[in-house]
């Protein structure tokens, strides 16, 4: 139904999403100034790794993606090395220290790597899925 | 008009669309710029709202908007192409709907600059952030791997990004309501291979862009 004379809710209209948006942004900056993450450490299946020792300890794999090489390590074997239960039946959800997370199964964790910045890759899925900033790779059983 | 004309229109407009998003999206990205932002708070917009007063037919947006994403899913440059394309396609549908049910076809009642820039502010930020959280949910439904939990997660922060690009809009959709006597005189033995040309060289310009850069 076309509203004629009804533009008076256009005003209305973009008050709400300006307040909406405000409202979204300051809780936004708000979080982002408490956390408190450390930026060297991921948590993994409730196991704290420094990225360092993560790197000194599995060898780099080097895959091919839509964005050129890529170099990290196999995201299988470390979340195999936190003693995951049952890893074909467990989903996995990335976190991002921003909150952005993605959750994949275990064909797809065995595809991805982990890289030095933190950044994971999935060759065969959307960039969607290539998470920035890890801060916990959370095992759901 | 007919509706050979108007599926021509929707040609040129989409693929002048989708041609931005490819090329000079891209180009924002690689100089710093928040180009999603950019490019649907000033690029998108102003393509659609010129399209909307040249071709004043419904259907006209969201049909653009479907070309435009086509485009963008056979460009595989500037970060995730079929997100993009699921966002861009999912623009034009919302645009539609915001203008079906705001205005009317010849924007009459947009006679106020409160109503253009509201008008504005409005679908700005709404384009944005639903493309944004339709392409969230379909992008991992094409996986089948979409958890209402991540989108939850995340919801704060798509809401918080479409405020700089409903400021954007602000100025974008008033400026392009403004412009006077928006009229399309071209006569049908220049229009088709016109309408066709431009289209046909955006397509063309960005597959060619695609093979240099991967062969």
């Amino acid at each position: 139904m076309i509203l004629r004379g009804k533009q008076n809710i256009i005003p209305l209209l973009a008050m709400t999403v300006l307040i909406i948006g405000s409202i979204s942004t300051l809780y936004v900056h708000a979080n982002q100034t408490t956390q408190s993450t450390n930026l060297e450490t991921i948590l993994i299946n409730h196991q704290s790794f420094e990225i360092q020792t993560l790197f000194e300890r599995f060898s780099n794999t080097t895959i091919e993606t839509d964005d050129g090489m890529k170099t990290g390590i196999l995201l299988s074997e470390v979340l195999l090395s936190t003693n995951v239960n049952c890893p074909t039946c467990s989903s996995y959800t990335i976190k991002a220290s921003d909150g952005y997370q993605q959750t994949v199964n275990w064909d797809d964790i065995q595809q991805g790597i982990l890289t030095m910045e933190k950044q994971t890759y999935f060759p065969h899925l959307a960039h969607a899925f290539w998470v920035q900033d890890i801060v916990q790779i959370e095992v759901k059983e | 008009m007919n509706n050979l004309k108007f599926f021509a229109g929707m040609l040129v407009f989409g693929s002048l669309w989708g041609f931005s998003e490819c090329i000079i999206g891209p180009m924002f990205s690689n100089a710093g710029f928040p180009s999603g932002m950019i490019m649907t708070g000033f690029f998108a917009l102003i393509f659609l709202v010129m399209s909307r007063r040249l071709y004043p037919h419904y259907g006209m947006q969201a049909g653009m908007g479907l070309v435009a994403g086509s485009l963008r899913m056979i460009n595989p440059f500037g970060g995730c192409h079929l997100c993009s394309a699921l966002a861009i396609m999912a623009e034009g549908m919302i645009f539609e709907i915001i203008f079906y049910s705001t205005t009317t076809l010849d924007f009459k009642n947009l006679n106020t600059w409160t109503n253009k820039i509201g008008l504005g502010v409005f679908s700005a930020y709404t384009v944005y952030v639903g493309g944004y959280i339709v392409t969230q949910i379909l992008t991992p439904l094409t996986y089948g791997q979409f958890y209402i939990s991540n989108l939850i997660s995340m919801m704060p922060q798509y809401l918080a990004r479409g405020l700089p690009v409903a400021f954007i809009g602000a100025l974008t959709v008033p400026l392009a309501l403004s412009v006077k006597n928006v009229k399309l005189t071209l006569k049908d033995a220049w229009y088709y291979p016109t309408t066709l040309g431009i289209s046909a060289f955006c397509w063309i310009f960005v597959i060619a862009n695609w093979f240099i850069f991967t062969i």
